[in-house]
């Protein structure tokens, strides 16, 4: 299975409220313009890019929060634009912005989600059971979020966003503001997901994380697809130093804060 | 001093640059008192007209031919009085019963002191008003015979005996009917706004609404289930007030026989019902407003702040029906909100039909669909959930 990506455009209008903060007279923003690439089933796929590049807006894209412009996205043998009940069943979406409810257990929000995603009551139990076990939530199993430290809630956010068993894992920022523990623990749970087959995208701006972890890389500079190549590549490539080299020398040259 | 200062007027400032916040705490309360005022003077100036320009029915009793054109045919509808039960004849006519003893006027000629006896329903508008147009004309009976033949201002003339009925149901009903239905939609518009914005907003704001929009649950699915969870609290809170209401009103207005008066020996099962399913339209329908304007906010504050406007023009509107007993055209029961108080006022004042809850409840669950709908919109709308 594949997901491919292709030719995705998004503008987005400025308030003018917008313009005064982006410094501009443009009454639309072109966040993504035109960007194409392809996450494979059994790979972990790094976007890169500064804050304001389009990361966002391309994952939120895919994870069907938001309708691009043009473009076409497809996931094995269906559209995912026009199917998006049947895409967001075969993805799980994490990122910061995605919280969870303060007032509710682990244990209670599983349940739910569950539910949500039309997860049977036996397969959510066995589902529950390995992944509060593999990230240690059963120890707070019914202790409300409100009361998590921010590795126990990003622990349970991951959990949370699995219990449907996706096909597709994009996870923006998975490490941000963990521990080293924690962030061991979640980076290695994405290498099994790998082993598992799954099609994993993340975005990071921790670039060990990316030379550790990911197999391809996507490099997107004010909307646009720079570099978009394997590691591999990349490590061995008499073009490019490293990865860390590469990334700078990029949005320097767009003239980009990164 | 002078911290203090820095302090308030960057205060001040933060308060002026807010234009919406401007608006509701200084323009606002303004522009709507004055219109509470100048709408209620004006109905309550027809209704004042209204009353003083109807005819009393008057029930008589051996009236002499020569007191017949005191009663102007224009303000006085004369029947005669065939002995029934006073109190009966009043309530149900909402008329007036004016009794002379035979022989009066001879009496009267003679220096006697004749008696008249005057029935009325006191806690009854028209009969009320006929009472004292009555008691008027009586007046000034007494003040022409005086003038005419006597001397000594004091006498009497002739014996008055007055008897006003109070039917404390009726007081009941009445006042009940004039202030709950503003308390009604008081009480579930503070309760709707206690919780909606926390439970659509508040999702925004914790960032828990994008958490739930990736499952694959529809829009629709979602707004829905908001706006019934809000709807089921929001009538808990209000049905709790309202027995609160209903159980203190009897004590509140000194009624003699407070603890008999029962709600449903005055409504009865019917009217309750009429009553439960009109309240249960008037929640969705605010429901629906709250959830509108809190799928609309970025913050709990925000919705807060928005719906305040919505508040008061919810009490304007209900504040309108003190002064009415139920809309005289059926089809404006059809208005959202209008309608529903309209009715829930007929109920309490026992003047009410079947055709006008059913109006009421289409209207309201026509409107609270479209206001789901319009949840379902925005929360499909990138710029409404994901704005900062």
């Amino acid at each position: 299975m594949e997901l491919r990506v292709e030719n995705l455009k998004k503008t987005f209008k400025l308030s003018k409220k917008q313009q005064k903060i982006n410094r501009t007279d443009l009454r639309v923003k072109h966040a993504l313009k035109g960007i194409s690439f392809t996450a494979y089933s059994g790979e972990i796929f790094g976007l890169l890019g500064p804050n304001g590049a389009g990361k966002t807006t391309a994952m939120r894209s895919i994870s069907t929060l938001i309708k691009p412009d043009t473009g076409t996205i497809t996931l094995g043998d269906f559209d995912a634009l026009s199917e998006s009940k049947r895409m967001r069943q075969s993805i799980a979406f994490l990122t910061n912005e995605l919280k969870l409810e303060d007032y509710f257990s682990p244990n209670f929000l599983f349940a739910y989600f569950s539910k949500l995603y039309g997860v049977d009551e036996p397969t959510m139990k066995s589902r529950r059971d390995t992944l509060f076990k593999r990230f240690g939530i059963d120890r707070f199993a019914e202790v409300k979020v409100a009361d998590l430290s921010s590795g126990m809630k990003q622990k349970t956010s991951i959990a949370m966003s699995l219990v449907h068993d996706p096909d597709v894992i994009i996870f923006d920022e998975p490490t941000n503001g963990l521990d080293v523990l924690t962030a061991k623990t979640v980076l290695d749970y994405l290498v099994e997901l790998r082993e598992t087959g799954k099609i994993i995208i993340i975005s990071t701006h921790i670039l060990s994380v990316v030379e550790k972890i990911v197999d391809r890389v996507g490099i997107i500079i004010q909307g646009e697809m720079k570099i978009l190549e394997s590691m591999d590549v990349i490590r061995r490539s008499d073009n490019y130093q490293d990865l860390e080299t590469l990334f700078f020398e990029l949005v320097e040259a767009e003239g980009h804060d990164a | 001093m002078r911290d203090s200062l820095t302090v308030m007027s960057k205060e001040l400032k933060r308060f002026w640059i807010d234009k919406k916040l401007l608006f509701t705490t200084i323009l606002l309360p303004g522009i709507m008192i004055f219109a509470i005022y100048f709408i209620m003077g004006n109905v309550i100036n027809d209704q004042v007209d209204e009353i003083t320009q109807s005819t009393t029915t008057l029930y008589v009793e051996n009236l002499p031919d020569s007191l017949n054109p005191l009663f102007d045919p224009a303000l006085f509808q004369i029947s005669s009085y065939e002995g029934q039960d006073p109190e009966t004849l009043v309530n149900d006519s909402e008329g007036v019963i004016l009794i002379f003893e035979a022989g009066f006027m001879e009496q009267l000629d003679a220096g006697g002191f004749p008696e008249v006896r005057l029935y009325y329903d006191g806690s009854n508008e028209t009969s009320s008003e006929g009472g004292s147009r009555v008691r008027g004309i009586l007046d000034g009976l007494r003040n022409q015979i005086l003038a005419e033949n006597y001397t000594d201002a004091e006498r009497l003339v002739f014996a008055e005996s007055i008897t006003a009925y109070q039917d404390e149901s009726e007081i009941f009903a009445t006042i009940i009917s004039s202030i709950v239905p503003l308390l009604i939609v008081i009480f579930i518009f503070a309760a709707a706004l206690s919780i909606a914005p926390d439970i659509i907003a508040g999702e925004k704001e914790r960032g828990t609404l994008a958490t739930l929009l990736v499952t694959p649950i529809s829009r629709s699915a979602f707004a829905l289930g908001k706006i019934l969870a809000i709807t089921v609290i929001s009538l808990a809170s209000a049905f709790s007030s309202f027995i609160g209401v209903a159980l203190s009103i009897p004590v509140l207005l000194q009624l003699e026989s407070s603890g008999s008066v029962n709600v449903l020996d005055i409504y009865g099962l019917d009217g309750m019902v009429a009553l439960l399913l009109v309240i249960l339209s008037t929640t969705l329908i605010i429901v629906g407003v709250i959830s509108v304007v809190s799928a609309y906010a970025k913050s709990i504050k925000e919705a807060a702040s928005l719906a305040s406007p919505l508040y008061l023009i919810t009490i304007v509107v209900s504040a309108l029906n003190l002064f009415s007993d139920g809309a005289s055209n059926e089809l404006l029961n059809a208005i959202p909100l209008y309608g529903s108080i309209q009715v829930i006022n007929g109920v309490l004042a026992q003047n009410y039909t079947w055709t006008s809850v059913l109006i009421v409840m289409a209207s309201s669950l026509l409107t609270t669909g479209l206001l789901a709908w319009t949840v379902k919109l925005m929360l499909s709308s990138e710029r409404i959930v994901f704005q900062k």
